[in-house]
């Protein structure tokens, strides 16, 4: 054990260096032997990250490194137990971008256009050409052109080929994840990461909210898992209540009960907090990023449609929402009445 | 002196691209774009092929250029022009041409830059290849690479499969406007779907969706696939770098003439490019293409595929390899035709429209269905009965032409080759009945070899080979060989009118004559002086050989005979060494 943790080090320092001045000094040999030794790394990952304890030595060495690196090299940017699953392609990534790197290594990286054989999943056979960059290239292109199709499915409540494919590759990984016992917390770490690294929750809702639509009922315990993490994080919910389709919106509430409390009670929020505008004769919110009548409207009426039971539900809230408020008919008095109304 | 002329004329096969093929190429690089319209990804799928061979020229040209400078200097925008098609994914997911692209971009770099402009294109290509490579970061496919911890070429390939999947499930829900009379008809998008699948298609990924297309057509008769698609398919299957499933195989093939035509003839070449090799395995090979199979679902695929066999066999008269194949193709396919369900099986007649219904049922018995006491009777009644055809298409065509005959007969005789072996049990035959039970075996015998011949020469022939047949049996049961039997034989033979047939009988009697091996031997080796005769009767062997073996005949007996024949055909000092 002690001996791949050494190992580890090694591979990260040198991955450190590739990244910096030092590099100069490299000639073909040592790049071959760099990659070799990425190679190893994303092995021992992927047989040991699984495992609670051996994650936990990892871990601590990969920190121990992390910060004498950081001290030795200014700007330094720490690794984490992740992105060893890709040491191959870091190395190759900080290589190119590196000017410093010798012209004939740079060359040598063209000429063989490095397979990168296969150091990942045990469990898939690869040959030559599949780990090559070329066919990493020709795949991803070949996922833009499909992405870009217009074939639509009512089904799909306007979520994009990317996001479902997206969805899909979450849950698969929580499930890998989860196929070890002990695992829950490291699970949850990798989607505060996940979170972290999306870069805005817009994008990071869309792929959850696939997730949790994708159909298939392999998929059922990773949903859940999902849900739980989901109800740590309110933030993400409300997000998604605001950015995503009303269609969509719906969608969810039928499939997950928890959400639909949350969404609608967002929505019963938004409402309350709408102020009718006599002159202009509109209710509206007055606030910075401010929610319309229209927009809450049209939520709720896609709620309305899906018929029952939420119609029923909403019906019944309605109604006595519309009574605390001293139930009025008149248009102008009290939202419930007029969001009533245009639902009917 | 020669090695100039060759080398300039390599040099003009893949000369310098011309000032009109670069703006061309630079107009439609640009119109491309990302490739992200439908008319685009349309426009593009005609050119993919050209591109190709304009790129690999290309690439020739800066292969020969000694830097970037002049590179650039005698191809002015061939940096934008590289980079704006590296942007394209239509053009990228293709692996030819990717890997074309990529090796242009890599010609253009310095290992010692020697001005700004080779820096500036080092740097570009080093952050080109990066990017290509990457995932942009704060994006949510760099967040996934890293949550999913794997190696992004895993991650990718990952990704590709599932969207695969979601496109061939969209695909495949079946077009029924009276049920879902609210959603359109997707077969508009089909089309487009198909397009976007050309560049795909050696893409092991992209083989369900690629199958689901073809097999759309088969439940929706209105989509419509493009006719790229349809070709590219084509050519991927022949070369074997597709795989998909049968049901997809035959889709393509009912939906598209030239594909089914050109599987046909890939398999053609592949028995006449080497027919001693092939015959060990032709029946290997002629199932591993599918094509029994499929004729026995799909009647209009066999008919096809005879039409084929036929032209062929009147162009090539006589090529035993082709009926060798013939042959193995009817007997695969009659195996497949009886493995299907009862239900779903169509009767033969339906495969064999223009031949008599008398003659059909005797010649589609396989040899193993018939008692071997019952062959000569068997074998005797199909020569009567194509002897009393041919007679009847001589009496109308002395009346007048007659092209229902004449079609009715020529059908007649391609039922006989592509059921060939019973013209072998005949001449196995004939090697022990008399003279009276000859004559049906003769006449079947006689048609084979020569079904234009008609009514004096038809006579002439059998009487020819009557004769042949009678003096054969005379030298292959006498004790001694008297040596001007043997010299007159040998010219009989050498004399070629009917040298095939002649042969087809010798070497029957060499095989199955009750005298000594050592006679046989003899015989063969003086009466078979010419190299032609004795290649072909060394197919002839050979392919006995395999009948036995199969129909379960070759005892140890007949394989030291067989063994010993073939021998003797070898040059002289070989058999002298063994």
């Amino acid at each position: 054990m002690e001996a791949i943790l050494k190992n580890l080090g090694n591979t990260v320092e040198v991955l450190a260096v590739s990244q910096t001045v030092f590099v100069n000094e490299w000639d073909n040999q040592t790049v071959v032997r760099a990659f070799q030794w990425a190679r190893y790394c994303e092995q021992v990952y992927t047989r040991f990250h699984t495992t609670p304890s051996i994650r936990a030595a990892l871990e601590t060495r990969l920190n121990q490194t992390n910060e004498r690196l950081a001290e030795t090299f200014s700007g330094y940017r720490f690794l984490t137990l992740s992105d060893l699953a890709q040491c191959q392609h870091r190395l190759f990534a900080g290589l190119l971008r590196n000017p410093v790197v010798p012209l004939s290594v740079i060359k040598s990286l063209f000429d063989k256009f490095p397979s990168f054989e296969d150091g990942g999943s045990p469990d898939e056979q690869s040959n030559e050409t599949d780990s090559d960059l070329i066919g990493f290239i020709r795949r991803r292109s070949a996922c833009d052109i499909l992405c870009s199709l217009a074939v639509e499915r009512k089904e799909s409540c306007g979520l994009s080929r990317a996001s479902q494919v997206q969805g899909k590759l979450l849950l698969q990984r929580i499930e890998a994840v989860q196929c070890r016992p002990d695992n829950d917390s490291y699970a949850r770490t990798l989607l505060d990461s996940f979170l972290q690294d999306s870069g805005g929750l817009g994008n990071f809702s869309e792929v959850i909210a696939a997730a949790l639509l994708s159909g298939y009922r392999e998929d059922a315990t990773a949903q859940d898992f999902l849900l739980n993490w989901l109800q740590g994080h309110r933030d993400v919910l409300h997000s998604m209540c605001q950015s995503l389709q009303p269609a969509l919106c719906t969608k969810l509430s039928q499939q997950c009960p928890t959400f639909k409390l949350i969404y609608w009670d967002s929505l019963k929020k938004w409402a309350s907090s709408l102020e009718y505008n006599v002159s202009d004769q509109v209710w509206v919110q007055k606030c910075s990023n401010a929610v319309s009548f229209k927009s809450v409207a049209d939520r709720v009426k896609s709620l309305w449609s899906s018929g029952s039971p939420l119609k029923e539900e909403m019906e019944k809230d309605l109604e006595v929402l519309k009574q605390t408020d001293g139930d009025f008919e008149v248009h102008g008095l009290s939202v419930w009445t007029d969001l009533l109304n245009y639902l009917k | 002196m020669e090695g100039k002329y060759i080398r300039n004329t390599l040099f003009k096969a893949m000369t310098a691209p011309s000032e009109l093929q670069l703006s061309f190429w630079m107009d439609k690089a640009v119109k491309w774009g990302q490739a992200t319209t439908p008319s685009a990804q349309q426009d593009m799928s005609k050119h993919l092929g050209s591109l190709r061979s304009f790129l690999q020229q290309l690439l020739h040209t800066l292969q020969l250029t000694s830097s970037a400078t002049e590179a650039v200097k005698s191809l002015p925008f061939v940096g934008q022009f590289l980079g704006r098609l590296c942007w394209n994914p239509y053009v990228t997911a293709d692996g030819e041409s990717c890997s074309l692209l990529l090796q242009c971009v890599c010609c253009l770099y310095s290992a010692e830059p020697r001005n700004a402009l080779e820096q500036r294109a080092n740097d570009w290509i080093r952050n080109l290849l990066c990017h290509l490579t990457s995932a942009e970061e704060g994006g949510v496919i760099y967040a996934l690479e890293r949550f999913a911890g794997i190696a992004p070429h895993h991650c990718s390939s990952q990704a590709l499969q599932k969207m695969v999947a979601l496109l061939t499930e969209e695909v495949s829900v079946s077009c029924s406007p009276a049920v879902h009379s609210l959603d359109r008809c997707l077969c508009d998008s089909i089309h487009a779907v198909s397009v976007a699948c050309v560049p795909l298609i050696t893409c092991p990924e992209a083989a369900p969706l690629i199958g689901a297309l073809l097999k759309r057509r088969i439940s929706c008769g209105c989509s419509h696939l493009s006719e790229e698609f349809i070709e590219a398919v084509s050519t991927a299957l022949l070369s074997k770098t597709l795989v998909l499933e049968d049901m997809a195989v035959i889709a393509l093939w009912c939906h598209s003439l030239s594909s089914l035509e050109g599987a046909v003839l890939s398999l053609l070449e592949s028995v006449l490019s080497d027919p001693g090799a092939v015959l060990q395995r032709l029946e290997e090979v002629v199932s591993s293409s599918f094509l029994p199979k499929a004729s026995a679902q799909h009647c209009c695929i066999f008919l096809i595929v005879n039409d084929v066999f036929r032209n062929v066999l009147m162009a090539m008269e006589e090529n035993v390899a082709v009926g060798a194949l013939i042959q193995v193709f009817t007997s695969c396919f009659l195996r497949s035709h009886s493995a299907q369900k009862q239900q779903e099986r169509l009767p033969l007649r339906a495969f064999f429209p223009h031949v008599p219904q008398n003659l059909l049922t005797p010649l589609l018995t396989e040899p193993s269905e018939v008692p071997r006491q019952a062959w000569l009777e068997h074998v005797s009644w199909i020569g009567r009965l194509l002897h009393s055809m041919s007679r009847e298409a001589d009496q109308v065509e002395e009346k007048g032409d007659s092209p229902r005959q004449r079609r009715a007969l020529f059908e007649a005789w391609f039922l006989l080759a592509q059921r060939g072996h019973w013209v072998d049990v005949a001449a196995e035959l004939l090697v022990s009945v008399d003279a009276e039970q000859s004559e049906p075996l003769l006449c079947l015998l006689t048609f084979y070899h020569h079904p234009t011949d008609r009514g004096h020469q038809s006579s002439q022939q059998i009487m020819a080979a009557r004769e042949a047949w009678g003096r054969m049996r005379i030298l292959f049961l006498a004790h001694t060989l008297p040596p001007e039997r043997l010299s007159s034989m040998n010219k009989l033979l050498s004399s070629a009118t009917s040298a095939n047939l002649l042969l087809r009988l010798l070497l029957s009697f060499a095989i199955f004559c009750p005298a000594f091996t050592s006679t046989a031997v003899k015989v063969l080796q003086k009466v078979l002086t010419q190299a032609e005769l004795k290649r072909r009767a060394e197919w002839l062997l050979a392919s006995a050989w395999h009948r036995l073996s199969r129909g379960g005949a070759l005892d140890a007996a007949l394989q030291d005979r067989l063994r010993a024949l073939q021998d003797s055909l070898l040059p002289e000092h070989i058999s002298r060494c063994t």
